[in-house]
């Protein structure tokens, strides 16, 4: 149907009030409250790094973009990686030479049948919220969707100074972060893929990757 | 399923396997929601989060234009569904016009309520659940029992036997090697699906953006592979600006699952963009009403703020023996005992309400604050007044009450009671009362004022 006459219906039903007799509804609050946590937090990077280790994340910290080497050689040891997706983000450019002299493969950046049988996705981050220990990664910077979702093992590459405390820090700015809108897909990505669909047993590693490292560069 | 809420009731409480799965589940969903609490002023997250959804709602016209227009304007073709019908009629029609041969889903609760999947089967397409719990379902022929665990009535042995019938090698009752199995088999499905269809957890207008909050990634899977993405949406699942989302994803996941964030938190706004490798080329959203605004203007508005958590499941003494399956229908728990009815509109579903002690471990639980012990008693209401119960069962309280109106009829039937009460033989208290009862053993009654007199206090 039409938009107004979808819309014409609810409108005349809204003319009357809602009654709610034992528990009135008070008015909308002018600002939404602040998040106050039980928790004190002293530095959002630390925060970060035992929240995403928590949820079973690999962190690993560099000072420089020189730094990655090192962790990127340990994370293709440990899961055999022999091949690997890279996204277009700011943060990981110029590490296709990296990947390439440490023997590992690199295939473009395509639709998601032509990366189904790489091993690692490296994307970077947009940011980080410490209290949750999400990382945010933004379609329009990486160029697409499937690099943070494909492979089984995602590695994201974020500058210490983009972590952030909380969501609100994101969503509640949203309109100076983007100020000609959001990008088509944005994701907080909150350690690796889980279920406990069967008895309530985590189960790690459903669809999405099955292990998430995150490289905190700058610090 | 048997016709009455009684006998499917009675059904479900003599499955003991089937009770003890429900109440390990929800313990571990309420434990972990009470342990993983990080926020100090979650009450006051609470009001505001009740506030701000009963203002969006008394103001859904508006903002659903909001988010039409910045939809549109990104890209994404808005459509509107004023019932279960039209909605099933343009999902298909979107992909018939594809030619689509393979549909993958996320977990929607609304397809279910709309029986999406039906229609798309009957116009000769495959569809494939992929939300794990709605896979082991959708294999076993079965519908959710719970909004958020929707297999959780189910053992692993018999996850094993459900998948075993279509594995090539047996497989274990090993939840990790059962979900190793469906990490391959729906991979398959993902690369090769022609459209992808999910819910939406929240809308927000101002930037025409949709939320899809899962843990698996299947919801981005969904949203990244296939070249078509239709969001199928009801219509006060919806907030105007990103403040408001911040408060109401802060609320969500905590009271679900005891998350802070669910893994996934999707945002998706409009089809991909030029310059970018993959996503959908084309974005569709379907805003369904399907009787939600009956309860526009009404004493049950505020039944439409609910944010779909599930907490109230987790924590009703009913929900917590019968299960899902004995509400019999999309939405159980306290919020499917009110929601149900209102939506039907036709007076079907309204003894779901007595499914119920009205003891408010709901509303303490939800975490927009909606009264849900106050819209369960009004649903009984009506149900009275439009002849639920039997003549001699409303007889009987209309002269209740009109006795206990009265100082002196008070005194008479409290000592009649009394002095009954002993002499009432087992016999005569009603036999489906007493079936899985024991009848209590008259003891005399406790005398105030004889043990103030007798210096007993």
């Amino acid at each position: 149907m039409e938009r107004q006459a979808f819309l014409r219906p609810i409108e005349t039903a809204l003319t009357a009030p809602p009654v709610s007799k034992s528990h009135p509804i008070p008015p909308a609050p002018a600002e939404i409250p602040e998040l106050v946590f039980i928790d004190p937090m002293d530095d959002p990077i630390t925060t970060f790094a035992d929240n995403a280790a928590g949820l079973g994340v690999e962190v690993r910290f560099a000072a420089d973009r020189a730094g990655l080497v090192p962790i990127i050689d340990e994370l293709a040891r440990n899961e055999a990686i022999e091949s690997a997706v890279l996204s277009f983000d700011p943060e990981i450019e110029g590490l296709e030479s990296t990947m390439v002299a440490l023997g590992i493969e690199v295939v473009p950046f395509g639709s998601g049948v032509d990366i189904a049988q790489v091993d690692l996705g490296v994307t970077g981050a947009a940011g980080a919220i410490a209290r949750t220990g999400s990382i945010v990664v933004d379609s329009s910077r990486a160029g697409g969707r499937g690099a943070s979702l494909v492979p089984p093992v995602h590695l994201a590459v974020v500058e210490s100074a983009a972590i952030d405390a909380t969501t609100s820090d994101w969503w509640r700015s949203m309109a100076e972060r983007y100020p000609s809108g959001p990008p088509s897909q944005l994701v907080f990505i909150s350690g690796p893929s889980r279920s406990a669909d069967i008895e309530q047993t985590l189960t790690v590693g459903v669809h999405g990757p099955k292990r998430v490292w995150v490289a905190v560069v700058g610090r | 399923m048997t016709a009455n809420l009684r006998s499917r009731t009675a059904t479900a409480l003599g499955n003991p396997g089937l009770r003890k799965a429900i109440r390990d589940a929800t313990d571990r969903f309420t434990t972990h929601r009470e342990e993983g609490l990080d926020l100090a002023n979650f009450e006051e997250l609470r009001r505001a989060a009740r506030a701000t959804r009963a203002a969006i709602i008394a103001d859904l016209p508006r903002i659903l234009g909001t988010f039409a227009d910045a939809a549109e304007g990104v890209g994404a073709e808005v459509h509107w569904a004023g019932d279960a019908a039209e909605a099933r009629a343009i999902v298909t029609g979107i992909a018939t016009a594809h030619g689509v041969e393979l549909a993958v889903k996320a977990k929607s609760m609304l397809t279910e309520e709309i029986e999406l999947n039906e229609a798309l089967e009957t116009a000769g397409i495959e569809v494939v659940e992929t939300d794990l719990g709605e896979w082991i379902i959708q294999l076993a022929g079965q519908k959710p029992s719970h909004i958020i665990g929707p297999s959780l009535h189910l053992s692993k042995e018999d996850v094993a036997e459900i998948f075993n019938r279509r594995s090539d090698r047996p497989l274990p009752a090993d939840p990790e090697a059962l979900c190793a199995f469906a990490r391959a088999s729906l991979r398959e499905k993902f690369l090769a699906a022609d459209i992808g269809i999910t819910g939406c957890n929240f809308a927000v207008a101002e930037t025409g953006t949709v939320i899809l909050v899962t843990n698996e990634g299947n919801g981005r899977m969904v949203t990244s592979l296939p070249p078509v993405h239709v969001v199928v949406m009801g219509m006060e699942r919806i907030v105007e600006t990103w403040d408001q989302l911040d408060l109401m994803m802060n609320l969500l996941p905590r009271s679900a699952t005891g998350q802070k964030l669910s893994v996934y938190t999707t945002q998706v706004t409009g089809p991909r963009r030029s310059g970018e490798t993959d996503g959908p080329e084309e974005l569709h959203i379907v805003i369904v009403d399907n009787g939600r605004s009956n309860l526009l203007g009404t004493e049950f508005q505020e039944m439409l703020n609910c944010i779909r958590c599930g907490a109230c499941l987790n924590v009703c003494p009913v929900y917590r023996q019968i299960g899902g399956h004995a509400y019999e229908s999309v939405y159980s728990g306290p919020m499917g005992a009110v929601l149900t009815p209102l939506l039907a509109a036709t007076g079907t579903s309204l003894d779901l309400a007595g499914a119920s002690t009205l003891c408010g471990a709901c509303y303490d639980a939800c975490p927009v604050q909606i009264p849900l012990q106050d819209l369960l008693l009004s649903l009984r209401r009506i149900n009275a007044d439009t002849g639920g119960p039997a003549w001699s069962e409303r007889a009987g309280w209309k002269n209740w009450a009109r006795a206990w109106s009265r100082p002196g009829m008070y005194r008479k039937t409290v000592t009649a009671a009394r002095r009954g009460s002993g002499a009432l033989p087992a016999g005569l208290v009603p036999k489906g009362w007493r079936s899985g009862r024991t009848v209590p053993e008259a003891r005399g009654t406790y005398d105030l004022r004889k043990a103030l007199r007798d210096g007993k206090i």
